[in-house]
């Protein structure tokens, strides 16, 4: 019940408001963080096992990867930098927005997408939590309607409780129980 | 006359009262065969995959025909023994409202499913079963395909009977509201819509190439009609090789040569194709209950597909060229995906889609003003996109495509790549021109009508309270001159318009999500 209380405050009940003129929320500064150092790690990691296997002293490597080992190296980086610089720019332009009979969420640095979920179509909400999310204590909203496993409406970098939140308003929504 | 068939009525209700007993049951032991053909079906299928091995191997085998009538007879044996283990280990039982199969005999399964899941009931009469006038039930659930069931062999009648006991109970325990004895007396009284001809499906046949029909059911014997087609050259004295050489012949005597065996070939694709028609849709009848569609059909085995008509998610009224010629319409009504279940299944067998095949544009128009009376997709003005869609189709695939064409020849001959690279450039530039052309939206206060197509076109009808989610999409390229991309989500799919005003694209999106506030209709 108190869940409901809170959240009451962050719907925008001032008359009937448009789509394009919703008052848009960031998703966790946590998010863009963990996204790039994701990347870094992961780009890292590939990096040095390219560099490692080359010059180990252990068991000699074919000669064509001696040749090529430092392109290979150089494009993985490349590709590290390019994520890493894209989560830069593209994560903060992720948001979301809550109205009283609908969720959306916007992305997009270069293709743009605002996804528009109307809470009484909702067939089944998840919150999903990987072993990286949990350790900044992020979380994943899914939310299921028919439309089918390639239109999962998500919000990615919520706060744990701002998930809660958000899952318990679907769930207590007149909607959802009684025209769902 | 009225007698007896009020008596046999009487007497169908009293078994399927007999059925509702609680008692498992066992089926008619004609399901045997049908198990055994299931089985050899399955066997076939794989049997596909080992062409290979036994076509290696068949100068050895050729030699010794007793090994062969040997494997052969005791195959068919082993799939009759298989039949037979499935009847007996299969077994169902019919409460008040829900049904329990149990089957299978060395992976046993419980099937326990509750009349009000049920979503789709179809029966369909195999080629063997007619002579006993028995078919098969198989019941449809909106969940995963594991949880499928079906009733192998009931009387025909009694499986009819026992279906309009399934939907009734199904609606009675839905809307509570409206008294069962009157929904009982509605539900089972059918009107027929819609019957097609065989010309109908001739001309069916002729506009859409049925021709898989036919080549599903060859798969298992292809090498050997290759190897019969190929004998039957030599019989008659005909050189496949020197007919095609080029060495021997002139260019243009090639050419016609190559000519007549693809006209030939066509004829026949053609000819197989109308054949493939009237096999999946003879006798087609559309019928109506008070709720439902029901549709009827089929040469050797019968289909019956039947949908409520408050499932339908969206028209679509599809026209090739041909048809655009011949002014007919394949219409279908489209339901829910239902996941898995249909997910390895051909288009026809599809449960989600009800094809009204070939019928004449004012039919197709009646027809969808009988399954959703307010919408006007016939009286449509369509609005069409920005030309920039055929901008975008020239810069990112007519330039890259004639630059590679033009690259590729080069060094050849730049004269000849030029001409070759601009005849690629303006080819594709024409498909998107017609391709712009064709594209077309508009709505009103409650549906949305899409138009959209190459050479044939296709018109989209959808109500707009039955949408699952909306999507604004855009790029840098386009948002400069105010374009946008709307794509809708419905349970059947999801349907996209591309270079819409970005305005416009706001305004529906608003339009739908406003009209969600207030109109709380399922979209099932």
């Amino acid at each position: 019940m108190s869940n409901e209380i809170a959240l009451n405050q962050q719907v925008e009940l001032s008359g009937t408001c448009e789509v394009e003129d919703m008052k848009l929320q960031s998703l966790s500064p946590k998010y863009r963080t963990l996204n790039i150092i994701v990347s870094l790690v992961i780009g890292l990691l590939i990096v040095s096992i390219i560099v490692l296997l080359a010059v180990q002293p252990f068991f000699s490597m074919p000669e064509k990867y001696l040749d090529y080992y430092h392109i290979a190296a150089l494009a993985v980086a490349f590709l590290t930098l390019w994520s890493v610089l894209y989560s830069f720019f593209a994560d903060p332009k992720k948001q979301y927005a809550l109205r009283q009979f609908d969720v959306h969420f916007q992305s997009g640095l270069l293709f743009f997408r605002t996804v528009s979920q109307p809470i009484m179509r909702i067939q089944h909400i998840e919150i999903e939590r990987g072993p990286i999310e949990r350790s900044a204590g992020l979380a994943t909203l899914q939310v299921f309607s028919a439309g089918g496993a390639n239109h999962t409406f998500e919000i990615p970098g919520l706060v744990y409780e701002k998930a809660i939140e958000l899952r318990q308003f679907i769930l207590n929504h007149k909607d959802v129980s009684q025209n769902g | 006359m009225d007698n007896t068939e009020l008596s046999e009525d009487t007497i169908d209700t009293q078994r399927v009262a007999e059925l509702q007993n609680g008692e498992w049951h066992r089926l008619s032991p004609i399901s045997i065969v049908y198990f055994a053909v299931s089985s050899l079906y399955a066997f076939a299928n794989t049997l596909f995959y080992l062409i290979p091995v036994v076509a290696l191997n068949f100068d050895k085998v050729k030699e010794q025909p007793l090994i062969i009538v040997a494997v052969a007879s005791s195959v068919l044996l082993l799939f009759f023994v298989t039949g037979v283990m499935n009847y007996w280990f299969y077994r169902f039982r019919v409460g008040a409202n829900r049904i329990e199969i149990k089957q299978g005999v060395f992976k046993k399964s419980h099937i326990d499913l509750p009349f009000e899941r049920i979503q789709n009931v179809k029966l369909s009469q195999p080629l063997y079963y007619r002579i006993n006038d028995y078919s098969c039930i198989e019941l449809d659930t909106a969940g995963s395909a594991k949880q499928e069931a079906k009733i192998v062999a009931l009387k025909t009648h009694l499986a009819e009977q026992f279906r309009l006991k399934i939907l009734e109970t199904a609606n009675d325990l839905q809307s509570v509201e409206s008294p069962a004895a009157e929904n009982a007396d509605t539900a089972s009284k059918e009107v027929i819509l819609n019957r097609r001809s065989m010309r109908d499906l001739v001309i069916h046949g002729l506009t859409n190439n049925r021709i898989w029909i036919f080549l599903g059911a060859l798969a298992p014997f292809y090498s050997g009609i290759s190897d019969a087609l190929s004998q039957l050259f030599e019989s008659i004295g005909f050189d496949v090789e020197a007919y095609f050489s080029i060495e021997t012949q002139a260019w243009w005597e090639f050419g016609l040569h190559v000519l007549s065996v693809a006209m030939l070939i066509m004829l026949v694709v053609v000819l197989l194709s109308v054949v493939g028609a009237i096999l999946m849709f003879y006798k087609y009848t559309l019928s109506k209950t008070k709720d439902r569609y029901i549709r009827r059909s089929g040469l050797l085995t019968k289909h019956e597909v039947s949908m409520k008509l408050s499932r339908i998610q969206i028209m679509v009224q599809a026209q090739d060229w041909l048809d655009l010629l011949l002014g007919r319409v394949n219409l279908s009504f489209e339901q829910n995906t239902s996941g898995a279940a249909n997910a390895n299944k051909s288009n026809e067998h599809m449960s989600n889609k009800l094809l009204v095949p070939s019928v004449t544009v004012k039919e197709s128009l009646a027809l969808m003003k009988d399954a959703m009376p307010s919408q006007a997709l016939g009286e449509q003005i369509f609005k069409p996109i920005s030309k920039r869609y055929i901008l975008r189709s020239v810069i990112f695939i007519a330039l890259p495509v004639a630059a590679l064409v033009f690259a590729a020849m080069f060094q050849k001959n730049p004269t000849t790549a030029a001409i070759f690279a601009t005849a690629a450039l303006a080819i594709i530039a024409a498909i998107s021109v017609i391709r712009w052309k064709r594209w077309g939206y508009s709505y009103d206060n409650e549906y949305f009508y899409l138009r959209k197509g190459f050479l044939g076109v296709n018109y989209y009808c959808f109500p707009m309270h039955k949408v699952q989610q909306v999507q604004f999409k855009q790029n840098i390229f386009i948002r400069q001159y105010q374009l946008a991309t709307l794509k809708v989500v419905l349970a059947s799919g999801a349907k996209l318009v591309p270079y819409m005003p970005a305005g416009e694209v706001r305004s529906i999106i608003n339009r739908i999500m406003g009209q969600l506030v207030v109109d709380k209709r399922s979209w099932m």
